[in-house]
């Protein structure tokens, strides 16, 4: 979407239902994934997708001009996901407390390299918060910096920061832990 | 913390461009640009919504629209808080208003505008020396340095402070690069634009490398084709490129300019009226009459279009003065233009659409029928059901009346679009073909694949798993067989785990260093293996 539509949409669905159903036929999928990925558990995803769109519906009208949507919907998920895990009393599943051991080192040699995307994306679990959050958000989500920055509420030059410093720490764990490159295997 | 600042801008400029277009690479970003490149390729793919889902929490939403943007709307405050508030607030605000005031009378000049922009048909785009872009119509100021752009079926005029006059067709881009009081310079990337000269000023238009200078005239430059065409109707004009004489075309003239930049020819030819677009010189004859210019070659146009240029079944008059005409062949088509009335019905274009929506892009076809009169056909999408309409939903506007068809490659899979043609001319709407829609296939998604590592631990083959996909799972099953190297459900299941997540680990103890084992994990539902995972195999 050009950033002239988007911004024209928003201030439209201010007091149009056509035009916030525009902005969401655009962009719940992409909320939804972000969402998955950080709970990976389609209920909860759904829920927390549904929560999303309901508190932009209900804040949509002191959405200031020029603020990046996509951003500002990533906030309200983000600030949902961690609602949702404070709720279930930070649990996670025992396979992220077992990657924090592989990914600490305590195990005694590198993942077997048949294919190591599982290994990886526990690496991705086991760094801090603001880590993963830096990291998913920017490669993975696709969200740039300033973008970031209205999903975070912080700066865009704290938004570089977080990246650089979240890909630093990253590419230590996987330095390692041996992994250099994802071997494609196709079951 | 700049150093970092600006490595930090660095990496992130690295890692969104493509790897080739990198340049040379520090080895301390290689190494971060390789980490990112590893996250990317392990993440998996983006989950896909149910669509039952999405379509009943949209209805849900927009069936309680008025209830929760109302309820997101701050109460108004009891009025002995508000009368506390102003108490506080009021020396703030007179404060504030001073601090305005010295703002607005002493705030540093921005730059000034030169000229000013008035959109006769549809809209233009105007991008700043910022990058930002605008979309205009009516009227808005234009700056040194502003491109303006004009859509299919747009025409628009820039009136510079110093008099001097630009006026832009549908489809021309131009620039203003310089302007004083006595000076305009502007470039044509593409397109046409009419220029009007006044007496003592300088005016220069570049072109692909060509100058076209004037002073005190009126000279089309037609970009439009491979040639360069460049008609003087009134005094004369100046053609000259980079170490090549001069050529002054002279009124009732035109510079025909063939090839290139260093191998560019010009031809000085007596002007034809008849083969230039009646449209585009009526339109700019009527507005300098309008001005009290001199017409020079232009007086001589004719007031309505050469019948020559007609089908025998187009309407007589669709000549600027008539160039309102809108008559609907459609039922729930209407006229763009209030009070526009149709002159000949039964002559106006008209058209039938049909798509092909078997996937990406969307085949857009229509006949074409009495579309002499019309110069531009629009085409028109909107989002769902909606019906398009000019000049909200253009999608297109670039090609000639005659078209049939247009490959529409910007759709998104799953979503609904309803599409039509609009005839124009001079940018008014003369007939809307019916309306179509289409659903863009969604994606099959990708079916669901399973990931199986291990790792010899102390206590045993420690095996790990992730899914990448949705397979409406119940729980994993482990398998371990020391002869069937793929081993299957149930023969050798050694374990069953409920489902908890896409990824799951498990210790296999009965593993020793001497002995060969075939691992794998198979997906369960129904209490039937759906898939499995690759084999894992171990021991010497």
């Amino acid at each position: 979407m050009e950033p002239d539509d988007e911004a024209r949409l928003i201030e439209e669905a201010k007091s149009s239902p056509d035009a916030f159903a525009e902005l969401y036929d655009h962009f719940m999928p992409v909320v939804y994934g972000y969402v998955m990925r950080r709970v990976s558990n389609r209920e909860a995803a759904e829920d927390i997708t549904s929560q999303t769109f309901e508190k932009a519906l209900k804040s949509i009208k002191g959405l200031r001009k020029g603020t990046s949507f996509k951003g500002w919907l990533f906030r309200i998920a983000g600030n949902s996901v961690i609602d949702y895990y404070r709720s279930r009393g930070r649990q996670q599943s025992s396979s992220l407390e077992e990657a924090g051991e592989v990914a600490n080192g305590k195990s005694k040699k590198a993942f077997n390299g048949v294919d190591n995307r599982v290994a990886v994306m526990e690496l991705l679990e086991s760094l801090p918060d603001s880590h993963r959050t830096a990291l998913v958000l920017h490669y993975l989500e696709g969200l740039t910096v300033e973008q970031m920055a209205e999903a975070l509420g912080t700066s865009a030059n704290a938004c570089y920061m977080k990246v650089y410093r979240a890909t630093k720490a990253f590419a230590e764990l996987l330095e390692q832990k041996g992994i250099t490159r994802i071997d494609d295997y196709v079951v | 913390m700049l150093c970092n600042l600006r490595r930090a801008r660095e990496l992130v400029d690295l890692a969104g461009r493509d790897p080739l277009q990198r340049g040379e690479v520090s080895a301390g970003n290689a190494r971060l640009l390789g980490a990112v490149e590893v996250l990317v390729a392990a993440a998996p793919a983006i989950a896909v919504p149910d669509a039952l889902f999405s379509s009943n929490l949209k209805a849900g939403l927009l069936s309680r629209y008025d209830e929760l943007v109302t309820a997101g709307e701050k109460p108004a405050r009891p009025r002995s808080t508000a009368r506390r508030l102003a108490w506080i607030a009021l020396p703030a605000v007179a404060v504030a208003v001073v601090l305005a005031l010295a703002f607005f009378i002493f705030k540093p000049a921005g730059p000034a505008a030169v000229a000013g922009l008035s959109v006769q048909n549809g809209y233009a785009r105007v991008t700043d020396t910022g990058g930002k872009t605008s979309t205009l119509k009516g009227k808005a100021d234009i700056h040194t340095g502003d491109i303006v752009m004009m859509p299919g079926g747009s025409r628009a005029t820039i009136t510079y402070k110093n008099k001097n006059i630009t006026r832009l067709e549908a489809g021309s881009e131009l620039e203003v690069v310089d302007y004083g009081d006595k000076l305009v310079e502007v470039a044509l990337a593409r397109g046409k634009a009419y220029n009007r000269v006044m007496p003592g000023t300088s005016y220069s238009v570049n072109c692909r490398g060509l100058t076209l200078s004037a002073a005190g005239t009126a000279f089309d430059v037609d970009a439009v084709g491979p040639e360069i065409l460049a008609p003087v109707f009134e005094s004369k004009a100046k053609v000259s490129w980079t170490g090549a004489p001069v050529v002054v075309v002279g009124q009732g003239f035109e510079a025909k300019v063939t090839g290139g930049p260093g191998s560019y020819s010009v031809q000085v030819v007596p002007l034809n009226l008849a083969e230039l677009d009646f449209s585009w010189l009526a339109f700019n004859r009527d507005l300098d009459r309008k001005l009290g210019f001199p017409l020079g070659v232009l007086e001589g146009l004719s007031p309505t279009p050469p019948q020559g240029n007609l089908p025998p079944d187009a309407p007589a008059s669709s000549a600027p003065g008539a160039e309102h005409v809108s008559q609907p062949t459609q039922p729930g088509s209407q006229p763009t233009q209030p009070g526009s009335q149709p002159t000949q019905p039964g002559a106006q274009p008209s058209s039938t659409l049909s798509l092909s929506d078997s996937g990406p892009p969307v085949y857009v076809t229509w006949t074409a029928v009495n579309v002499g009169a019309a110069d531009t056909v629009a085409v028109l999408r909107a989002n769902g059901a909606t019906t398009p309409s000019y000049p909200a939903n253009v999608l297109d506007a670039s090609q000639g009346a005659g078209a049939t068809s247009y490959h529409d490659e910007r759709v998104v899979e799953g979503r609904t679009y309803t599409y039509r043609v609009a005839y124009l001319a001079s940018g008014n709407v003369l007939a809307y073909s019916n309306p179509t829609t289409a659903t863009v296939p969604a994606p099959a998604p990708p079916p669901p694949r399973l990931f199986l590592g291990s790792e010899l631990m102390e206590k045993g083959m420690y095996l790990k798993w992730y899914m990448e996909g949705e397979a409406g799972v119940d729980s994993w099953a482990i398998l371990a067989s020391q002869s069937d190297p793929d081993p299957t459900y149930p023969g050798s299941t050694v374990d069953r785990l409920p489902y908890s997540g896409p990824s799951g680990s498990y210790v296999f103890g009965g593993a020793s260093s001497t002995a060969s084992y075939y691992f794998r994990v198979a997906v369960l539902r129904g209490g039937s293996a759906i898939f499995y995972s690759n084999v894992i195999r171990s021991g010497p």
